[in-house]
């Protein structure tokens, strides 16, 4: 469960939200600009409260942001998974390498399995001894989704983290991956395009509009609004 | 040749070097990556020496390691001996004098390292230290080693610091540039042309490793397969 109650400034650029997001697995929807982004990385602790902004994060009861407090926990201390749409792999790292780099705490054998269940679990096993430089976009992708994984967060962030793969591909990832989350019990909150996704993967969905949370909800009752107010705009013009 | 004045300068140098080193790439880190006020004033202060006529340095250094100050007698008490005119004198002015050498370029390196895998070797949990040496020193290479090789020179051709702060004791603080203005105040251009000759081919020799720029090196971002960046 992740509570938050955020007004935060960014330029000419408000963040203006308050709500509880329960629900195993949350879609994020908006228009470019909209404040996805930026809310992930104030969850995931890479960007910081700044001066003016107010708010407080918590993440399964945990305070992890509180601006009353300066409470701000270090990203690594959140036990949160960040996946974005750049897959940021350590290039000079090869991809067993990158997935294990968060496993410190474990023992060697430990850490080699974990490894191994991680990039079975994306599709990407055959890849382990390659450098990053030889992956496509979309294996790239998957294996940065691996590596996010494999430290067992309590809590994984998606921000289009499957954009570079085809249609079949992303669906079959996107499946197995959702059912082992649910086995493990990672709640997950993935900011997407595509309403397919939300649809497919009967989360709950958040809409931004500007920085504002506009709408909040089971994913069919939200797009079917959202797909009446595109149509009553396009009606208008 | 004198042989001894060779040997003490390329000591100096690798000592210089590598204590530098062992600054610089935590200060460099902090410079790139903090968020502190105070980052300005330590990067103005950092850069000091490539404004400041060495002399003026040397003399300030000269004051502040000898018996006139607390500083200086502490030093004295604590080694037994005054810091000025002696190699330690030497090696503690020439860090000063070469740090900019060794931060500009390092500070540079680590600040065009692609953000995101910063920030994910933070999610993952790395802590600062593990992060400069698991992601910071491996991908800014280049920089690195031209920091090295900036620092070794720089500190090979020192100068002024060296006569005000060491003067010209055989052994002990006579570098090759001594040798070489000695040469030249007594007349004796053929052996200055020696010594100079020999720090035009050190100078030259550590340029092309610095523009040779080993492929192996700087990997703070790459190009997928597919042309996508990945990191």
């Amino acid at each position: 469960m992740v509570e938050l109650a955020l007004q935060a400034q960014r330029g000419s650029f408000q963040l203006d939200i308050e709500c509880i997001l329960a629900a195993p697995w949350t879609v994020v929807f908006g228009p470019s600009g909209a404040g996805k982004s930026t809310l992930l990385r104030l969850i995931a602790g890479l960007n910081r409260m700044l001066q003016h902004d107010a708010g407080r994060i918590a993440i399964h009861g945990q305070p992890v942001t509180d601006s009353a407090t300066g409470l701000h926990l270090r990203p690594g201390k959140r036990s949160t998974g960040l996946v974005a749409q750049q897959s940021a792999l350590f290039p000079h790292l090869r991809v067993v390498d990158n997935v294990a780099y968060g496993l410190t705490d474990l023992t060697r054998e430990v850490r080699q399995q974990r490894v191994s269940e991680m990039l079975e679990l994306v599709g990407a096993a055959s890849l382990a001894n390659r450098s990053p430089r030889a992956l496509s976009g979309g294996e790239a992708q998957r294996v940065a989704l691996a590596r996010a994984l494999a430290p067992m967060p309590r809590l994984l962030l998606l921000d289009e983290p499957l954009s570079a793969l085809d249609a079949e591909t992303r669906d079959q990832v996107l499946t197995r991956l959702q059912s082992w989350l649910g086995e493990q019990k990672i709640q997950t909150i993935l900011v997407t395009h595509d309403a397919a996704d939300a649809l497919a993967t009967q989360a709950e969905v958040v809409v931004l509009r500007e920085g504002k949370l506009a709408a909040l909800g089971p994913a069919a009752e939200v797009l079917a609004a959202e797909r009446k107010r595109l149509q009553e705009r396009l009606g208008a013009s | 040749m004198d042989w001894q004045a060779l040997a003490l300068t390329l000591k100096l140098a690798a000592l210089t070097t590598a204590i530098l080193l062992c600054i610089a790439v935590p200060l460099a880190a902090w410079l790139a990556l903090g968020s502190s006020r105070w980052r300005v004033l330590a990067e103005a202060v950092t850069g000091l020496p490539l404004v400041l006529p060495p002399t003026v340095l040397g003399f300030y250094l000269l004051v502040l390691l000898g018996p006139r100050t607390g500083f200086g007698r502490a030093i004295n008490a604590a080694l037994g001996h005054p810091l000025a005119f002696s190699f330690a004198g030497l090696v503690v002015g020439s860090v000063i004098y070469s740090l900019p050498f060794a931060v500009q370029p390092i500070t540079a390196g680590f600040a065009a390292i692609d953000g995101s895998l910063i920030d994910a070797a933070r999610l993952l949990g790395a802590s600062p230290v593990r992060l400069v040496r698991t992601i910071l020193v491996p991908l800014a290479g280049r920089s690195l080693l031209t920091a090295t090789i900036l620092s070794f020179l720089h500190t090979l051709g020192e100068f002024g610091v060296v006569l005000m702060l060491g003067g010209d004791i055989p052994g002990a603080t006579r570098t090759l540039s001594i040798v070489l203005f000695n040469q030249v105040e007594g007349f004796d251009y053929t052996a200055a042309n020696r010594t100079a000759v020999l720090l035009l081919i050190f100078c030259v020799l550590a340029l092309v490793l610095v523009y040779a720029r080993p492929s192996s090196l700087n990997t703070g971002s790459i190009r997928s397969r597919d042309g996508s960046r990945n990191g």
